[in-house]
């Protein structure tokens, strides 16, 4: 009776994303046996359709676009020789941090020493009358259509959402060709950043703020929506509703992360609605509560990629040192120049906020171990 | 010293498929009812078995009972065709006939046998099928690994959520209060009287309490023998409408594996998950991935259908037995007021009627059907609790690949 | 409808061209891509319909996770387009419901 394949590795990253390949390289830089895991069929997770240039320093690739970081992390894991099983989906995560995995034909159990678990985040979205009709979808999958697989799934577009995803996807959705009739925002203030929101607007895109979607309709897929002005109390003011016809509607409400295989494990969850939901708690070293399990990336708290690479090499130097594979004063000066790095993406207003949102996630986790009597 | 929050005739603890049935027809007898329940309606072995309803359930286990089992068993199927014309919340109850299966020659001897000894008992419905006749009842079965089966036309299955809920929801109309989130922390008694429940927000106060806690019962009322058993499960995606039955399938010793199609058209799968070292925690809702593999192997090597099926999900359940496997229905003897409902391995084949027995016992002082047998309090002094012993499962693996069960 | 130039992403690199089958049409994609994208391509919004109510469905997350975008591939229903790559000469049909078996459950 054929079972399961079994597989060993001394550290499982789940998830090919940056924080995943960046803890690999990491790790795989001072000895460690690594393996990243991945359900796709090629790593790099969201970076390949950020064609944007990204801020930050010179260190975080600044000036660089997404996908191009993609290409420079998938060469640097192949470097150190770091494994990669792609098109598996990790389906458990279980006692011992033994992993489920599966591909198309074979089961497999991979026993690890130490795990990473970096799935990142997926979109939410928000109910309305119709929210269910073809060619309404998550900004992201927009992105994901036209920046990886170049197809323009719709021509007249809503975007519902004026955070840096719903802007900066409603731009590139016009450098693809299609027309964004307007971008809707429920709050009296644009979400993200104003450099994004003046190059949407320069081509007279408008931001509508204080607005909301009332409904969509169609036949087969979406063709209008309805929008409204809302009051202070998010009340719809009569007499304000305006039809918009339209046969794509993009939905960038935020994201939240994807934590099944950490409420699996048993992890404890702080709810942090800043960071996107319920988030495990982790300590500076992006420890888990889970002994020898830790994580990075959007899966800690929404962010970018730069603050999910810093968050992965913090992880992976982490578990170089638990592994004894580097000496613990040169392991403690790499980890404060990582943390150093992550400190500095997050400053300004924006950075501010988010640095105080994990600071309470790390305060948690202590929390907890005290009452775990760790 | 806590303060007194409510007062009820009737205090019921569980929010399973039992409990709330209790709640329901003691509320339909015009008492004062509050239930508590410590996590959620279901949240215990209702909430986590397959839904399987099987008149009679297992095999040489207490065999000669059978005609004791079905009188209630079968009442309980009427009670619940009853529910099925009235209630507002439809609770999926089909009732499609389930398979034991034979794999082997000797188990097809053995099931013989059995039989035997239901037929003198007096039970008319079970069929003994031979390989053939058992293919005819569902053809996708691994013909290598079938000898025969034993068939009950009247089992079936059902969704344990709905009746749960179809019974709370019942009983609030009647009156009923349900409590969830609201863990009892002791039976309060006094003189050998039941006063009332403790919880964590304060004393309710009754004259009566049910204990419909199955694998806690123990913990509540001391005296109680029942062992709680761990088992695995999972559930596939949803497929279409197989002409096929839900079965169950053993392995040496006596552990049952359980396959069966929901109305909705998910399959749940069902297998034995013993407590293990270092933990021996029979309460652990933490699935094993050797648990997982070993169910789901295991019944697609009899039902090769399921082969290329995905699960979408798979947990670990706690269900209870006591040490005649059949249940504890009735008064405790040592204290007054205090009834007990617990012990069910095969709880869906018995909630509504022994929440109906519960009722008449507490209201009228009598029950339609006898329950002495189920003396809650037939253990006392006899028998020490049998915590199930570590069973080496690597017997069904070989015993099976033996079968010639590769496809 | 596919997107040529790109004011970022420039020409769109050559790729081998291969037809696919979808509700009995041929339709054409490039090897290697997501069945979804050669769909989109194609102009197809609608997917699936809903089981319970026959609703139409198409793509929300186009990462894997969401399964809205299911349809039967090759015989087999549920299958999640946004990340299943095409093949030549594959099958696809809009999933009604629950789909149908072929072959895999008898």
């Amino acid at each position: 009776m054929e079972r399961e394949n079994k597989l060993k590795t001394e550290f499982a990253v789940i998830g090919g994303g940056p924080a995943g390949l960046c803890a690999a390289i990491e790790a795989a830089k001072y000895g460690v046996e690594v393996t990243i895991i991945d359900e796709n069929l090629k790593p790099g997770g969201q970076l390949f359709k950020q064609i944007h240039r990204f801020f930050g320093s010179e260190e975080h690739l600044a000036g660089v676009r997404g996908f191009e970081i993609g290409n420079i992390l998938i060469s640097d894991a192949q470097k150190y020789g770091v494994k990669v099983l792609l098109n598996n989906i990790a389906w458990g995560l279980f006692e011992d941090n033994n992993i489920g995995l599966c591909d198309t034909n074979k089961v497999s159990i991979l026993s690890c020493k130490k795990v990473l678990v970096a799935t990142g985040a997926i979109e939410n979205s928000i109910a309305f009358p119709g929210w269910t009709l073809p060619n309404i979808m998550g900004a992201g999958a927009a992105q994901t259509m036209i920046n990886v697989n170049r197809v323009l799934p719709g021509r007249k577009v809503v975007t519902v959402g004026s955070g840096n995803v719903g802007l900066i996807v409603s731009y590139q959705l016009m450098q693809a060709g299609a027309q964004v009739e307007c971008i809707i925002e429920g709050l009296p203030e644009i979400g993200g950043y104003q450099v994004h929101a003046s190059k949407i607007t320069r081509m007279g895109v408008p931001i509508l703020t204080r607005h909301t979607i009332i409904k969509a309709e169609g036949e087969k897929f979406v063709q209008k929506v309805i929008i409204s002005q809302v009051d202070d109390n998010w009340k719809i003011i009569a007499g304000t509703e305006r039809e918009i016809n339209c046969d794509l509607v993009c939905i960038a409400v935020g994201l939240k992360p994807l934590i099944e295989l950490c409420r699996m494990a048993g992890m404890k969850f702080e709810y942090l609605a800043e960071l996107g939901g319920f988030i495990p708690v982790h300590n500076e070293n992006m420890q888990t509560t889970i002994d020898g399990a830790y994580i990075a990336g959007d899966i800690t708290g929404v962010e970018e990629a730069s603050t999910a690479m810093e968050e992965g090499k913090i992880a992976g130097l982490a578990v170089a040192m638990e592994l004894g594979k580097i000496d613990e004063k040169k392991g403690e000066s790499e980890l404060a120049s990582a943390k150093n790095r992550l400190r500095a993406l997050r400053m300004g207003p924006y950075g501010e906020f988010r640095h105080q949102a994990k600071q309470n996630l790390i305060n948690s986790y202590y929390k907890y171990k005290n009452q775990m009597g760790a | 010293m806590s303060k007194v929050i409510d007062k009820a005739d009737v205090v019921v603890i569980g929010g399973g498929a039992v409990g709330t049935a209790a709640a329901y027809h003691l509320a339909l007898k015009k008492k004062k009812v509050i239930l508590c329940e410590m996590n959620n309606i279901a949240s215990g072995a209702t909430g986590r078995c397959g839904g399987m309803v099987v008149h009679c359930y297992g095999r040489e286990l207490n065999i000669e009972k059978t005609a004791e089992r079905l009188m209630y068993t079968r009442e309980n199927t009427k009670i619940m065709n009853q529910y099925q014309k009235t209630f507002d919340i439809d609770f999926e109850f089909q009732q499609i006939g389930c398979l034991d299966i034979a794999t082997s020659e000797e188990e097809f001897e053995g099931l013989k046998n059995l039989i035997k000894i239901q037929r003198s008992v007096g039970d008319d419905e079970i069929e003994l099928l031979d390989k053939q006749e058992t293919l005819e009842v569902m053809f996708n079965l691994n013909k290598k690994l079938v000898f025969g089966s034993r068939f009950r036309r009247s089992d079936g299955n059902l969704n344990p959520f709905f009746l749960a809920r179809a019974q709370a929801h019942e009983a609030k109309k009647l009156g009923a209060k349900i409590f969830t989130n609201t863990k009892v922390e002791k039976i309060l008694i006094e003189n050998d009287q039941v006063q009332g429940v403790e919880t964590r927000n304060g004393i309710i106060e009754a004259g009566w309490v049910v204990n419909a806690t199955n694998g806690w019962a123990s913990q509540l009322t001391q005296d109680l023998e029942i062992v709680p058993v761990r088992e695995a499960a999972m559930v596939t995606e949803r497929l279409p409408k197989l002409p096929a039955q839900p079965f169950e399938m053993l392995c040496f010793g006596d552990f049952a594996y359980g396959c069966t199609q929901t109305a909705t058209g998910n399959y749940n799968l069902g297998g034995p998950a013993p407590a293990r070292p270092p933990k021996w925690d029979y309460y652990d809702t933490t699935i094993y991935s050797d648990e997982v593999l070993r169910v789901m192997s295991y019944i697609s090597e009899i039902f090769p259908s399921l082969k290329n099926v995905s699960v979408i999900r798979s947990w670990v359940g706690t269900m209870a037995f006591t040490p005649d496997g059949m249940p504890s229905i009735g008064p405790m003897p040592t204290t007054k007021g205090l009834f007990i409902t617990a012990g069910y391995p095969d709880g869906m084949a018995w909630a509504a009627v022994s929440g109906k027995l519960a009722a008449e016992y507490i209201v009228d002082g009598k029950t339609s059907i006898p329950i002495q047998n189920l003396n809650p309090g037939r253990f006392i002094g006899k028998t020490k609790i049998c915590w199930p012993e570590p069973y080496d499962l690597t017997i069904c693996h070989e015993y099976l690949s033996k079968q010639g069960g590769k496809n | 409808m596919r997107i040529k130039n790109h004011p970022i992403l420039g020409e769109r690199q050559e790729a081998k061209e291969i037809e696919i089958i979808f509700d009995g049409k041929k339709v054409k994609a490039f090897e290697g891509e997501m069945i979804a994208s050669a769909l989109v391509a194609a102009g197809v919004k609608t997917f699936r319909y809903t089981t319970r109510n026959n609703e139409p469905r198409g793509i929300f997350c186009a990462i894997g996770r969401c399964t809205d975008c299911v349809m039967e591939v090759d015989g087999v229903p549920n299958v999640r387009t946004c990340v299943t790559p095409v093949k030549s000469g594959m099958v696809i049909n809009t999933q009604k419901g629950i789909g149908q078996w072929k072959g895999k459950t008898s």
